[in-house]
């Protein structure tokens, strides 16, 4: 009970500290290192796509063919079509989590630039579910999974480490303020995330072109 | 009582990291040219160095974004033509369609709902109580997302920024960021499925029982409008499989 009132407390103080559209010195700086960083990945991404195009100009059909099939695999691990491994962290997760903290250390990992992410062996993809039961059992895209809560993150393992256990972060939030709730970092040199078992296919969208 | 959510600093890079490029950011707003100090400012005030680089980033931002729109379309007029060639290739740029779609790299239409998210009217807030009761935060926007797609949403997007496989919800401060890109309120949540199960869903009292609970006694605003038609844009960004290798 003291611990609720506390955390209570500690959270109002963080609440009524927060001022909001305000170009602070510390909104300011975080906001700008953000933008800087997501710049870069912008640039990385234009400097790919040009060489794309530099690969398809004066191309023969093989190469052009070598070119597409690339771009298949690059768009196929990404959408989670095919499994993929490489290195990453591994986050444990243990406790009473309930599935609002599973969402938020989701986003965590996306943010912290995770490549591509499974849980306890299943692949999650943008429009992956996580749900509780009336029980209490958590579904992930229709299937029960159960502590502790395991997931692979591929990605660089340094940054994707620094970004998670960042202060002020999730992570340092779920150490400190949620009682019995246990989480761990770890670098991995090899790491799975097998194919998403998505049937659903657009029934309402259709693409533009 | 809900447990309610506490807003995090949500910042990807390390706290050395963002001070070093901040202190390079300034150091180089200092040498360079000086811009007309607004009125009402002081001059070398650090509060506009900090608006001028945000918006100079962002203004760098859009054309990055434009430039990828752009090289994206060269791109598949390039394949499309190419798979005029041979069936082989005609076969790869269709599932290379397929495979886009499903990424959100094509602008989508269909029938669907929007969400509106807005802080409430409210100005005169009572000394008792806490402010952010009354304002949506990034964890709203995320909650509304999260239900979308439990409820059958094929597509979705938050003023503009498509949800993709690396998307994340977070914020900066009090800043709203979805794909590194600013939002300001009212954030609209567009989704494309079927209106009714949608609407349905999001009435749900199971779900967003932390955004009910700020819209009824705090005046936070949550609307729901079925919608019979509307296109969302496709995600403009980088996304990096860099250290995913394939079996």
């Amino acid at each position: 009970m003291l611990g609720v009132l506390t955390m209570a407390q500690f959270t109002t103080q963080q609440h009524m500290n927060q001022k909001r559209a305000s170009a602070s010195g510390v909104d300011g700086g975080l906001l700008i290192s953000n933008l800087v960083e997501g710049n870069a990945r912008l640039r990385q991404e234009v400097t790919d796509l040009d060489a794309q195009m530099a690969s398809y100009r004066s191309a023969t059909n093989q190469s052009k063919l070598q070119a597409m099939q690339d771009e298949l695999e690059k768009l196929k691990a990404f959408n989670g079509a095919v499994e993929v491994y490489g290195p990453g962290v591994q986050v444990t997760l243990d406790g009473p989590a309930a599935v609002l903290d599973l969402q938020d250390l989701l986003n965590e990992l996306r943010n912290a630039g995770a490549e591509a992410l499974a849980l306890n062996g299943q692949r999650l993809i943008a429009s992956s579910i996580i749900e509780p039961m009336a029980d209490g059992t958590i579904i992930i895209d229709g299937v029960a999974v159960y502590r502790p809560y395991i997931f692979a993150a591929i990605g660089d393992p340094a940054t994707l480490e620094t970004a998670l256990l960042r202060p002020g972060g999730l992570l340092t939030v779920f150490s400190n303020s949620r009682q019995g709730l246990m989480v761990h970092v770890q670098q991995r040199d090899r790491l799975t995330a097998p194919v998403h078992s998505s049937k659903r296919a657009f029934q309402y969208t259709v693409p533009v072109k | 009582m809900a447990v309610m959510r506490q807003p995090l600093v949500r910042s990807n890079l390390t706290l050395t990291l963002m001070a070093v490029v901040v202190g390079l950011v300034l150091a180089w707003q200092l040498q360079g040219p000086r811009a007309t100090p607004p009125v009402g400012y002081t001059p070398g005030d650090p509060r506009d160095r900090t608006v001028n680089t945000i918006e100079q980033l962002e203004t760098e931002q859009s054309a990055l974004k434009a430039e990828i729109a752009r090289l994206r379309a060269d791109l598949s007029a390039f394949q499309s033509k190419a798979a005029e060639e041979t069936d082989r290739l005609r076969r790869l740029n269709d599932e290379l369609d397929a495979q886009r779609a499903a990424a959100g790299l094509l602008a989508v239409r269909g029938p669907g709902v929007a969400v509106t998210l807005d802080d409430s009217n409210i100005r005169n807030i009572p000394a008792s109580s806490d402010p952010n009761s009354f304002l949506v935060h990034e964890f709203d926007v995320r909650d509304v997302v999260n239900v979308l797609w439990l409820a059958g949403a094929e597509a979705i997007a938050v003023n503009d920024e498509r949800i993709v496989g690396n998307t994340s919800v977070y914020c900066v401060g009090s800043t709203v960021m979805v794909n590194t890109t600013r939002l300001s309120p009212p954030y609209v949540i567009r989704a494309i499925g079927e209106p009714g199960a949608l609407a349905e869903t999001l009435r749900n009292p199971s779900y967003l029982s932390s955004l009910r609970q700020r819209v009824e006694r705090y005046g936070v605003k949550f609307q729901v409008a079925p919608t019979a038609k509307m296109t969302l844009p496709a995600y403009i960004g980088g996304f990096s499989v860099r250290h995913c290798s394939i079996q």
